[in-house]
């Protein structure tokens, strides 16, 4: 559902800006007058975890995919104008650093997901709940209808907005200029993805997640505002991370979302390049690009330090505008006692076990209907407990890499750091092939000297490079990017040409990424996470960052086994394959439990801290002193960095 | 008999009391009302069993003297001071509280959060700043105490349920608390990690630590501590007595939910006798 900023004109994204100024005006005061930096905890943890749910997409047909929001979650919990701020920095922090919706179309993404879903689900919400407690499962399933019909109110706006592009705006015979479908296409082929898997699977997360913190006392808005100070929110963010242990789900469902589509694969499609939308294309500012589409094409494990990193930057987002929007609350906490009459348990009766428990088990399944079940082609729910798997061994090998004897693995992490960064800022200002390959053979040499296997890093960097720069690096080969001497011509009508600067070009883009990957790799994989962090925070990164990434991955493997346990208690009580609809909602339902079940951890995680003399800043260990070898390997990174550098200033 | 009347047990006047706790209710956030006016005084050296049934309010109880939650009404002091949010947000007071009470969490999934167990056991003594050479060498001694040594390079999460016990245990005591809080510590483990377990907290107690255990395993109470606490479902204090008073007395038991009648025949004769899965089974005949 995020439109990117080809397809809509400027006119349109600057007019739905436009129409957001005043919700996001009035939202900040709103905010302001309800709620205090004492939120600001639940807040930053709601976005984010809007962020790691929208990186789950679900198959629907035609090829595309639909994910679900959190907007009405959020608005839930937090009222919707709160849902407006969170859910804009979501949105902002994804076209930002992801590439995943348009810079300029921000305004229009967020007048569909910020303000007509959590306003028109909130309204449903209220309706649907009544007068019934904040703890009564009604209410849960209010919150669930509340979802679906705002994710279906969302996706019409954004079927609206695309559906006029070819209305309003033509070319000089007649052709669309940006989107080339019209109101009668765009209509029901997003209505009919969010009327049916998008919008079920947005209620099954609500209530799951609505009902999960229910039972763990946290009051929803409206409900019990007394309360709400008194619950510890600041310390059960941290938790959130450990759900994106399961965001490696989304990369199961192949192909984009309908409309989400690249300018290429959407002349493809309407069968011709609308001149707006390929002009907009080339000229947009496509944001930082810092994970685009969240590193999804290098496998489960990067798309999972995608939602890491989306976390950490939405929580840092959401916390920093609420240092401005919202007002300081510094009184100490007050519980207000109900006056609840004093309850008194008993001992359940004597169990007395019902006849048919006392039958013999006769075996009702058919032949023909378990047959039928069987036949039903679904390994969703097994794929991803394989996956999980995978993920959770991969880690902990890691970690006994850097824990082995090396040459990278004997040096202090600071120094480590400090000089692979330098590389990998170097690798940045190089423009020739030589110069890069330099890089390549020094990261080779490291890691073959460090016992990493060199040769199987080398094949998964190499083969993810192209894959995630390929988009840039194949136009930059064609003689329209880059004029010059023809290497050959790949496509005669229309004329598209390989250019030898063109091939340059893009041989330089893919070797950089792929040095980068390499140094990185190297930096992960032979450093210990702690003393990564450690050096993390020696070198004064933000604490923030470092001490939620330090945390998340901690407890990666204690949610990523409770989610395989839930796996595989459902598979032995499951005869044959379950069907795809019933693995959907199961996904769901784990969804919510993990989601609860990691804030109950982070909770029992900080009482333990907290015990032990934590009070807010993790001291660890002084570092050792550098030795001399460090300063030798640091001093020689730095100078063949800087000898590349002059080389290729000398050859240019 | 205490079934009547419970007896409430309290220190001397010139006893030193490390905890107190005057007229203390608490109630999470969702209203549920967890523990009901108790009156609790502890004095160095004690070592007590926390005895209840499931959600009676041991582990809260626990929380309360750790100071991770502040009472809803009533006051605590601790080692002859107020505890409140408010002394607890003074950093100084803070650390003062925390290295002298050391508290042995039931989840010890949670507790053990770092990459090693060296780093986990370190944890404690780097925040409250001690030095690095005496933290060494303090790992190295406690390591050696509790037998871990060979497991202090290993990731938690590869140990065993009996492992994780001693290095949760061993994080605790490494920063020398004057008094050390379990929850639970019995659960789960095998009858040679328990018989290990109970022997490391009788030194502990002979050591002069305060000991403060919270469990409902009847048959483990009277080898880990000489007084009783019982506590009620309902939260309050049902009795405070010595651990042998307690136990003797099967209607406060049977009350407060620790044991049950165990209703069986012999051919024609009934049994009924209260019952717990401890060794001490009292048989009334009835025809």
């Amino acid at each position: 559902m995020h439109i990117p900023d080809s397809v809509l004109s400027p006119s349109t994204s600057l007019a739905a800006a436009a129409a957001m100024a005043p919700v996001w005006l009035a939202a900040s005061r709103r905010v302001r007058a309800t709620l205090s930096t004492r939120d600001t905890p639940l807040l930053a943890l709601s976005s984010a975890f809007c962020f790691v749910i929208m990186m789950f997409n679900l198959p629907v047909f035609g090829g595309t995919t639909t994910h679900p929001l959190g907007a009405v979650l959020m608005a839930v919990l937090l009222g919707p104008w709160a849902a407006v701020i969170g859910m804009t920095s979501a949105l902002a922090v994804q076209a930002l650093f992801f590439a995943d919706g348009g810079i300029l179309a921000l305004g229009a993404n967020c007048f569909a997901m910020a303000f007509a879903m959590p306003f028109v689900g909130f309204c449903v919400y209220r309706l649907a709940a009544g007068r019934s407690s904040g703890t009564s499962a009604r209410r849960a399933a209010a919150a669930g209808l509340g979802a679906y019909v705002g994710i279906v109110a969302a996706s019409a706006v954004v079927a609206v907005l695309l559906g006029i592009q070819p209305a309003l705006f033509q070319d000089a015979s007649g052709r669309p200029l940006y989107f080339p479908f019209g109101l009668s296409v765009t209509l029901p082929a997003i209505l009919a993805a969010h009327l049916t898997v998008g919008g079920m699977a947005e209620a099954v997360v609500t209530f799951s997640a609505i009902r999960c913190l229910q039972t763990m006392g946290v009051p929803l808005w409206g409900t019990q505002i007394n309360t709400r100070s008194a619950c510890r929110w600041d310390r059960l963010w941290v938790g959130l991370g450990a759900l994106a242990a399961l965001a490696p789900l989304g990369l199961l469902a192949s192909g984009d979302a309908w409309g989400e589509w690249s300018a290429t694969e959407l002349a493809a499609r309407a069968g011709h390049m609308p001149s707006g939308l390929a002009a907009m294309d080339q000229a947009a500012w496509k944001g930082f690009q810092l994970l685009p589409d969240y590193l999804s094409d290098l496998g489960p494990g990067f798309y999972v330090l995608a939602a890491f990193t989306g976390i950490a930057i939405t929580g840092a987002a959401v916390a920093l505008l609420s240092k401005r929007l919202m007002r300081v609350e510094s009184a100490a906490p007050t519980v207000s006692e109900p006056a609840t009459a004093v309850h008194t348990r008993s001992l359940p009766p004597t169990a007395t076990l019902p006849a048919w428990l006392q039958a013999e088990q006769v075996d009702s399944v058919s032949a023909a209907s378990r047959s039928k079940r069987a036949s039903v082609p679904n390994a969703y729910a097994e794929r991803t407990l394989q996956a999980l798997s995978v993920q959770t061994l991969d880690t902990l090998r890691a970690e006994e890499v850097a824990r082995s004897d090396g040459f990278l693995q004997a040096l202090d992490a600071r120094t480590k750091l400090a000089s692979l960064v330098a590389l990998m800022v170097v690798c940045a200002f190089l423009h020739t092939i030589p110069g890069l390959c330099c890089l390549v053979l020094l990261a080779a040499y490291a890691g073959h000297r460090s016992n990493l296997n060199i040769g199987r890093l080398q094949l998964r960097v190499w083969a993810a490079a192209p894959l995630l720069v390929g988009a840039v690096a194949l136009p930059a080969a064609t003689h329209f990017v880059n004029p010059g001497s023809i290497a050959f011509i790949a496509w005669r009508d229309p004329y598209v040409a390989v250019t030898w600067p063109g091939l340059t070009s893009a041989t330089v883009l893919i070797l950089r990424v792929a040095v980068a990957g390499t140094l990185a790799a190297l930096l992960v994989l032979s450093t210990p996470r702690s003393n990564l962090f450690g050096a993390m925070q020696y070198l004064r990164l933000p604490r923030m960052f470092t001490s939620v990434f330090a945390m998340t991955l901690r407890y990666i493997s204690v949610v990523a086994e409770a989610a395989v346990d839930l796996f595989v208690a459902r598979k032995s009580r499951t005869i044959g394959k379950s069907r795809l609809v019933e693995a959907r909602g199961f996904v769901g339902r784990v969804c919510g439990f993990l989601f609860g079940r990691s804030l109950a951890l982070a909770e029992e995680v900080h009482d333990a801290m907290v015990s032990r003399g934590y009070s807010g800043q993790v001291h660890v260990a002084a570092p050792s002193r550098v030795a001399a070898c460090d300063v030798a390997w640091l001093a020689c990174t730095l100078l063949i960095g800087a000898g590349v550098l002059w080389g290729e200033s000398l050859a240019l | 008999m205490l079934s009547s009347s419970p007896t409430i047990h309290r220190p001397c006047a010139e006893e030193i009391l490390d905890l107190a706790l005057q007229d203390v209710s608490f109630a999470y956030p969702d209203g549920t009302k967890v523990l009901r006016n108790v009156d609790l005084g502890i004095a160095r050296g004690e070592s007590i069993a926390l005895l209840g049934a499931n959600g009676s309010g041991k582990s809260t109880l626990l929380k309360l003297l750790d100071g991770l939650v502040v009472p809803t009404s009533g006051q605590m002091h601790a080692f002859g001071g107020i505890i409140s949010n408010h002394e607890l947000r003074d950093e100084r007071l803070a650390a003062a509280f925390r290295r002298r009470i050391g508290f042995v969490f039931q989840n010890s999934d949670a507790q053990l959060f770092s990459s090693t167990v060296r780093e986990e056991i370190a944890f404690g003594p780097l925040q409250l700043a001690l030095p690095t050479h005496e933290i060494d060498v303090r790992i190295a001694e406690i390591a050696a105490m509790l037998a871990i040594t060979n497991l202090l390079d290993r990731p938690p999460y590869r140990l065993s349920g009996g492992e994780k016990r001693k290095v949760a245990i061993a994080s605790v005591l490494v920063s020398n608390p004057t008094v050390v809080l379990l929850d639970e510590p019995t659960s789960g483990l095998d009858p040679r990690s328990r018989q290990w377990l109970i022997e490391t907290l009788v030194a502990l107690s002979n050591a002069g630590k305060t000991i403060i255990v919270a469990t409902h395993d009847l048959e483990a109470a009277p080898r880990m501590a000489k007084r009783a606490i019982v506590l009620a479902e309902d939260g309050s204090i049902a009795a405070d007595a010595s651990v042998d008073a307690a136990l003797a007395d099967h209607g406060l038991l049977a009350r407060v939910n620790l044991i049950h009648d165990h209703v069986h025949w012999h051919g024609s004769v009934c049994h009924s006798h209260p019952h717990h899965h401890g060794p001490d089974h009292e048989h009334t005949h009835q025809p």
